[in-house]
């Protein structure tokens, strides 16, 4: 939240899909922010470029379109307190003039109201439908910590260099292991389709952050300690074709206890973000995967994710870096030790960008994913490695007030990338899917990318 | 940089062997008691893979998996069992007409294991876990035919028909008065058996063999054969269905049994040219792959009688070749040639082929016949003297019509017994009740003393014997798919009366070597079934070395008989030596003069006598 926009490196670095970026407008009361990335590519094959991917989290730099609009309204700004509503629209990769349909995939992904420094004590609340978030690691458009989506609310109190947050929300996914409609008969028509299983998962997180210097050009500290709660009720799910005949769906819960450590203004690093966490049952899922792997139970609570992540910007004079990793442990519930859905997998990338002025700002990014499961792949019966070594060139341009940094947008660009895929993440594909042949990708586009008056703290 | 993040991200991970290690198992396969089980049936230890599982249904998936096997791993040894036969783990044809695929026989895939059942190191798990505790493991394997993976484009317009032809016959207006034209359907997917191969047909008439066309319809994995050298039509007989079985069309003996090798097994289970040598190579080395892959003990070969039979003299000689080569002496393939046939049955026994086959004749001819009906036990002696006779004349016995009708010469290189001795088929018969095939026997036979009769004669008389799933339960289910219970309905229960009789019955077969190795000497077998003294009474010994059990039994269902009529009966005990009864109250006997024992048993009871000295 807050956090964000005060440690400076998420000045600058706001980035990601919904992320924080500087102040919003100071005049008028109606504002209209974004996040968005547009781009034509190419996999120099016939066939438009594509990530490729064997982890969770692979470079955001060959991610295809993505647009995030945000309109704000400051419904007040006085002692009382400073109010804003705000809505988010975000449109996944279909535009219209790629694919000649007039439609799109759309989503409300924000709807909410919030209200700080309540009578000038620092506390806030809020709440609807809210991204909400912590700090990013732009390069594989990842969230390593707090991210939470869910239609909720949340408290808190901010001081100058502390903050205490509180947030709880609701979600329930249209997936059969939370929600079934059935038909049953109806009076006054054949068929009525009821809501046989209904149930929410409940998520709620606690956090607190503590700041250390950091005004001005200062160098500055923090720690930030996150946890989460996850409970699913039980329920009764209907048998296939039966609205008489039920079975039940145990409850289930899950945990997560994770912290922040992160500092900014150093030199020539303009900031340092380490991630450690620790989730079991329905939260080493995510809020929004229907779990997989449950154990005889049909619970989670057996699930275990580690995840370790850092992420740095490392800048002086014409030339700033980009350096992150992540790396994270996955085992499912169901107690198989050798099982090829756990893994242990991460990724690493760098990206080099130089200042040639204030609007020619080439960059070079190379990372590497690697995945190796604990078990067999089915289609080779081997036990490797899947990885994936990508270079990626981007000579870009950018147009941006913003002081000269690698988060500097707009930006225009091209991108060529290409990618070597090893046998096993080959594997990783069906046999009988052209992509499992191809062992060399390209990745040639050109495209934009922007972010700018983004509202609220989220 | 990438190798250093690499080495310290796997420095953690779970490594799977890649190679099962082989053992080497068995010391005498007639040491073994088989348990069958069908394994979507028996227990579901885990959820995640029930895709497509409704249990009300009896012909779907209902769950059952490895991991449950592994779960109930000690109810199983509880029982006493000592192998386990676990139904087909290869990649199935998900669906058809309404029925699944959880009894496994509908194979898509040779080298792929079906994932409603788990992973291949979940098989691989079981089958350590089954070893750890002494338990063998035996896999059922179809040579015979593939899954319906292809129709017969009968008329040539690309899509699988249900086709009409023929003008409907003559009825009243008919223009066909004089000439008739029969209404003939026929299914594309299982068109009827044609020995020219299955006809194209148009409005002409025939015209020539119809074209196969392969389906590729993943969402229900009726997709070609895996390994893909199986998508070759010149590799299936193209025949269509079998449909005489039992000659009711006045086929000759040759022309049923040509049909029934060349034809598709109904249900459109399309059947492998297995006279061709690339056909046998490629199941050779399916097949192979599965013992190296999990390290099983044995094979349990479906629908043998189906299959031609110089088929195996190739397969089962590499499969003995190849297991041996692995460091598995005593690898055990038995048939299933589901026909009542003995002369039939023996006929698959000779040379180099399989080294045994289920017993139907004595399913049918003693299990049924004489514990379900009550026939005269004298039906038992027939049947087990047959086994040795050179009696028959027809096509079966070939060139050699002096061999007996079952194989009484050990194979190359095939099974060895305990001391070293090499082991023929007429000592290895697998004997049973009832499989999931055939109703269980209380469906047709629904008094639990009879049923309890009839497992002490398959616990103590020759061969192996092979016990279904649920029997010990008192599983009554009918025909197919209706015997084929979930298994967990019976909560595993460890008490009850026939669980605790079979765990008897084995507690004495494992304590008494003459029980499982020795050879048998028919005592007593009457014809008699009414009020004779000895109605219904079977008496058998069974000798090895110096070892000897007599097991008496009575088939009668009212009267106590006994072992004698005009004359006591004799036994092979020395006169004056103590018996004791080890199945009941441990009640002793003395030998008289000559081996003479005048013993009654109570009606459906039964004796296991041995030597109170323990000789």
């Amino acid at each position: 939240m807050l956090a964000l926009v005060l440690a400076a490196p998420a000045v600058a670095g706001a980035q990601g899909d919904g992320d924080t970026v500087a102040a919003r407008p100071d005049e008028g009361r109606f504002w209209l922010g974004s996040y968005g990335r547009a781009v034509a590519s190419s996999d120099l094959d016939g066939g438009r470029g594509r990530p490729s991917q064997v982890v969770a989290f692979g470079p955001r730099l060959t991610e295809g379109s993505y647009v995030e609009l945000d309109l704000g309204f400051r419904a007040l700004r006085d002692e009382v307190a400073h109010v804003d509503a705000v809505v988010t629209f975000a449109f996944a990769d279909e535009l219209f003039h790629a694919t000649g349909e007039f439609d799109s995939r759309i989503a409300l992904r924000q709807a909410y109201v919030e209200a700080r420094d309540i009578e000038g004590s620092g506390a806030f609340v809020w709440a609807g439908s809210r991204m909400y978030r912590g700090d990013t690691i732009y390069l594989f458009d990842f969230w390593p910590l707090d991210e939470l989506n869910t239609v909720g609310g949340g408290a808190g109190v901010r001081g100058d260099d502390w903050e205490v947050a509180l947030q709880g929300g609701l979600n329930r996914l249209e997936d059969g292991f939370q929600v079934q409609r059935v038909p049953v008969p109806a009076p006054d028509t054949f068929a009525e389709e009821v809501l046989f299983l209904d149930r929410q998962r409940a998520v709620f997180s606690l956090k607190g952050e503590r700041r250390f210097g950091g005004r001005g050009d200062a160098p500055g500290f923090k720690v930030r300690l996150y946890g989460e709660g996850h409970h699913l009720p039980s329920g009764r799910r209907a048998l296939p074709g039966s609205f008489t005949e039920t079975e039940p769906l145990p409850d289930d819960q899950g945990l997560l206890a994770g912290a922040q450590l992160g500092a900014w203004n150093l030199d020539p690093a303009q900031f340092v973000n380490l991630w450690l966490s620790m989730a079991t049952g329905l939260a080493a899922y995510g809020e929004f995967q229907t779990p997989t792997g449950l154990n005889a139970d049909r619970r989670t609570v057996d699930a275990r994710e580690y995840r370790i992540a850092f992420d740095t910007n490392l800048q002086t004079g014409d030339l700033a870096v980009l350096l992150a990793g992540w790396a994270r442990v996955f085992t499912d519930a169901d107690g198989e030790d050798e099982d090829f859905d756990d893994r242990v997998e991460g990724a690493v990338a760098v990206r080099p960008t130089y200042f040639v002025n204030r609007w020619f700002t080439p960059a070079v990014e190379a990372s590497y994913q690697i995945s190796r499961p604990n078990g067999l792949n089915p289609r080779t019966l081997n036990q490797d490695a899947a990885t994936v070594t990508q270079i990626g060139f981007v000579p870009a341009f950018t147009f941006s007030e913003a002081p000269k940094g690698p988060f500097a947008r707009p930006q225009i660009r091209l991108i060529y990338a290409v990618s070597l895929m090893n046998d096993a993440a080959l594997a990783l594909y069906p046999a009988d899917d052209p992509r499992a042949g191809q062992d060399t990708v390209h990745f040639l586009g050109v495209g934009a990318e922007w972010w700018f008056g983004r509202g609220g703290a989220y | 940089m990438w190798k250093w993040f690499s080495a310290l991200l796997l420095a953690g991970c779970v490594t799977v062997d890649p190679d099962m290690a082989i053992t080497d198992n068995v010391a005498d396969w007639r040491d073994e008691i088989i348990y069958q089980v069908v394994v979507d049936r028996f227990e579901d230890g885990d959820p995640n893979n029930n895709w497509n599982v409704d249990y009300r249904k009896e012909a779907a998936y209902h769950g059952g998996d490895w991991q449950g096997l592994i779960d109930r791993l000690d109810y199983i040894e509880a029982l006493g069992v000592t192998a386990l036969w676990i139904s087909p783990v290869v990649r199935n044809v998900e669906s058809d007409a309404g029925f699944a695929s959880y009894h496994g026989y509908w194979t898509q895939s040779f080298v792929d294991v079906n994932l409603h059942f788990g992973s291949l190191e979940k098989l691989r798990e079981l089958v350590r876990e089954c070893h750890a505790r002494g338990i063998k493991v035996i896999l059922d394997v179809v040579v015979n035919h593939v899954g319906q993976l292809f129709y017969y484009d009968i008329n040539r317009n690309g899509q699988p028909d249900i086709v009409f032809y023929g003008g409907g016959g003559a009825g009243p207006g008919s223009q066909n008065q004089d000439q008739p034209s029969p209404l003939k359907r026929a299914s594309e997917w299982d068109p009827e058996f044609d020995s020219r191969g299955v006809q194209g047909f148009t409005s002409l008439g025939e015209n020539g063999l119809a074209p196969i066309v392969w389906v590729e319809e993943p969402a229900i994995n009726r997709v070609p054969p895996s390994p893909a050298e199986f998508k070759n039509p010149l590799w299936y007989n193209r025949k269509g269905r079998v449909t005489a079985w039992e000659n009711p069309q006045g086929l000759g003996w040759e022309q049923l049994r040509r049909q029934e090798m060349l034809g598709d097994f109904p249900g459109g289970l399309k059947d492998l040219d297995t006279t061709r040598d690339d056909v046998r190579a490629a199941l050779i080395r399916a097949f192979q792959y599965w013992i190296e892959a999990a390290d099983f003990d044995g094979f349990r070969i479906d629908t043998l009688k189906h299959v031609e039979p110089g088929f195996f003299e190739v397969f089962a000689p590499a499969m003995r070749k190849y297991a041996a080569s692995l460091g598995k002496k005593n690898f055990f393939m038995f048939g299933e040639a589901f026909d009542g046939n003995d002369w039939l049955l023996g006929s698959y026994t000779h040379g180099e082929g399989v080294d045994s086959v289920f017993y139907f004749s004595a399913k049918y001819q003693v299990f049924d016949d004489v514990f379900g009906r009550g026939a005269p036990t004298s039906k038992v002696r027939e049947l087990f003297e047959g086994r040795a006779k050179a009696d028959d004349q027809g096509w079966m016995a070939e060139d050699d019509p002096s061999r007996p009708r079952y194989g009484d010469r050990p194979k190359t290189d095939g099974l060895v017994g305990a001391d070293g001795e090499r082991l023929t088929p007429q000592q290895t018969l697998v004997h049973f009740m009832d499989n999931h095939d055939v109703p269980r026997w209380l469906s047709t036979f629904p008094d639990v003393r009879k049923l309890r009769n009839a497992l002490v004669y398959l616990f103590t008389f020759d061969g192996i014997p092979c016990l279904y799933y649920g029997t010990e339960q008192d599983f009554r289910g009918g025909p197919d798919p209706s015997n084929r219970e979930d298994m967990w309905q019976s909560g595993f229960r460890t008490d009850g009366e026939t669980f605790r009789h079979v765990q008897k019955l084995v507690e004495i077969r494992k304590k008494y070597a003459a029980l499982r190795r020795g050879d048998v000497e028919i005592r007593w077998a009457t014809d008699h079934t009414g009020e004779e003294p000895d109605a219904g009474l079977l008496a058998f010994e069974r000798v090895y070395g110096r070892e000897r059990a007599l097991v008496l039994i009575n088939t009668h269902d009212t009267r106590t008989t006994r072992t004698r009529g005009d004359d006591v009966m004799r036994t092979g005990f020395t006169a004056g030596a103590r018996v004791v009864d080890v199945l009941n109250d441990g009640a002793s006997f003395t030998i008289g003069a000559d081996g003479a024992l005048d013993v009654t048993v109570p009606a459906r009871g039964a004796r296991i006598l041995v030597s109170a000295g323990g000789e």
